[in-house]
């Protein structure tokens, strides 16, 4: 009995320590600041090659302020951002950005992600690849 | 008042005078009482006497004295347990604690530059990476800092039980002790075990 006592009292020692938990502190966290909006993911991207030149299409969202684009030369390989597109061409509900005009003949990985007007950046989007020709 | 200070001194006189003729000197100087027949007998009655003297005199300096101890193992845990000779259960207490004190220092430290880059961060996966990793490895440091705690506990616990058992068995420890010396020196000549 005594032991059963022992026992119980260090679990219940061990569960009141493992449920300590650190503050959300970043003002950008939607889980500590319930005022935040995460920006959905971007759908709708399209690649298209010509000349050397790297053409990308996304489906416009609202309350975004800017778009981040990625690029890799593999599929999980480190994503860099190569351009933030702020203001994008408005086209039927799409945006257009030529953004890379130096590729030579390889496949390249692209990733969008959309920032909103607070600065927080939504989730990236599933690597989209395209092989670019000279 | 007077006569009343007066009476209580012949009183108190005539008490003394009766237990002067009271007291049996004979009985007092008897050496039989003891059964001390002989110088033998008497010699061999302070050798014994000498003995334990010294038995208790040993006793009194080697006995540990539990607060003390408590105290050193409250300062470096298996402090206390190495003194009472319990070098190993010394040994593995103060490890155990440099271990926990050790990985609840790193896994805290992890924690903090994880949160760090958390709160630093402003891309949504991030930040759940970041705070989630904090999180644990904090969850973790606090948990290895439990344990340390317990185990700290648990040392000053078990010093005072050990001290206690040690001083329990120091008397024993000794008698044996001197009833194995080849050579022990008495009033009545230099003895030899062999």
């Amino acid at each position: 009995m005594k032991n059963i006592f022992k026992t119980a009292a260090l679990l219940l020692f061990i569960f009141t320590l493992s449920s300590c938990s650190l503050d959300r502190t970043n003002p950008l966290d939607p889980y500590g600041y319930e005022d935040i909006t995460v920006p959905a993911m971007v759908q709708g991207i399209l690649l298209s090659s010509t000349g050397g030149v790297v053409n990308i299409r996304w489906n416009r969202a609202e309350y975004v302020s800017k778009y981040r684009i990625y690029r890799s030369q593999s599929y999980d390989g480190k994503y860099e951002i190569i351009e933030e597109v702020s203001n994008p061409s408005a086209e039927a509900g799409n945006y257009v950005n030529t953004i890379d005009s130096n590729v030579t003949l390889m496949r390249y990985y692209y990733k969008l992600s959309a920032v909103n007007v607070q600065g927080l950046e939504g989730p990236r989007s599933a690597y989209k690849y395209i092989l670019v020709r000279p | 008042m007077k006569k009343i200070f007066l009476l209580i001194i012949i009183s108190l006189s005539l008490f003394k005078i009766y237990a002067q003729a009271n007291f049996d000197i004979t009985a007092f100087a008897d050496t039989l009482k003891y059964n001390w027949s002989n110088t033998e007998t008497r010699y061999a009655f302070r050798e014994n006497l000498e003995f334990k003297k010294s038995l208790i005199n040993k006793y009194e300096n080697e006995i540990l004295s539990i607060p003390l101890n408590m105290g050193k193992s409250m300062i470096i845990p298996g402090w206390g347990h190495m003194h009472t000779e319990d070098y190993l259960r010394g040994q593995i207490l103060l490890s155990s604690e440099i271990l926990l004190a050790g990985t609840s220092y790193f896994l805290y430290d992890k924690s903090m530059e994880r949160y760090d880059k958390y709160k630093k961060a402003d891309q949504i996966d991030a930040i759940n990476q970041y705070y989630s990793e904090a999180n644990t490895a904090y969850k973790q440091a606090t948990l290895a800092f439990g344990l340390f705690a317990l185990v700290w506990a648990y040392n000053v616990y078990d010093t005072y039980i050990v001290t206690e058992q040690y001083n329990d068995e120091l008397w024993v420890k000794n008698i044996q002790k001197e009833l194995d010396k080849k050579i022990t020196v008495t009033p009545l000549g230099i003895s030899v075990k062999f």
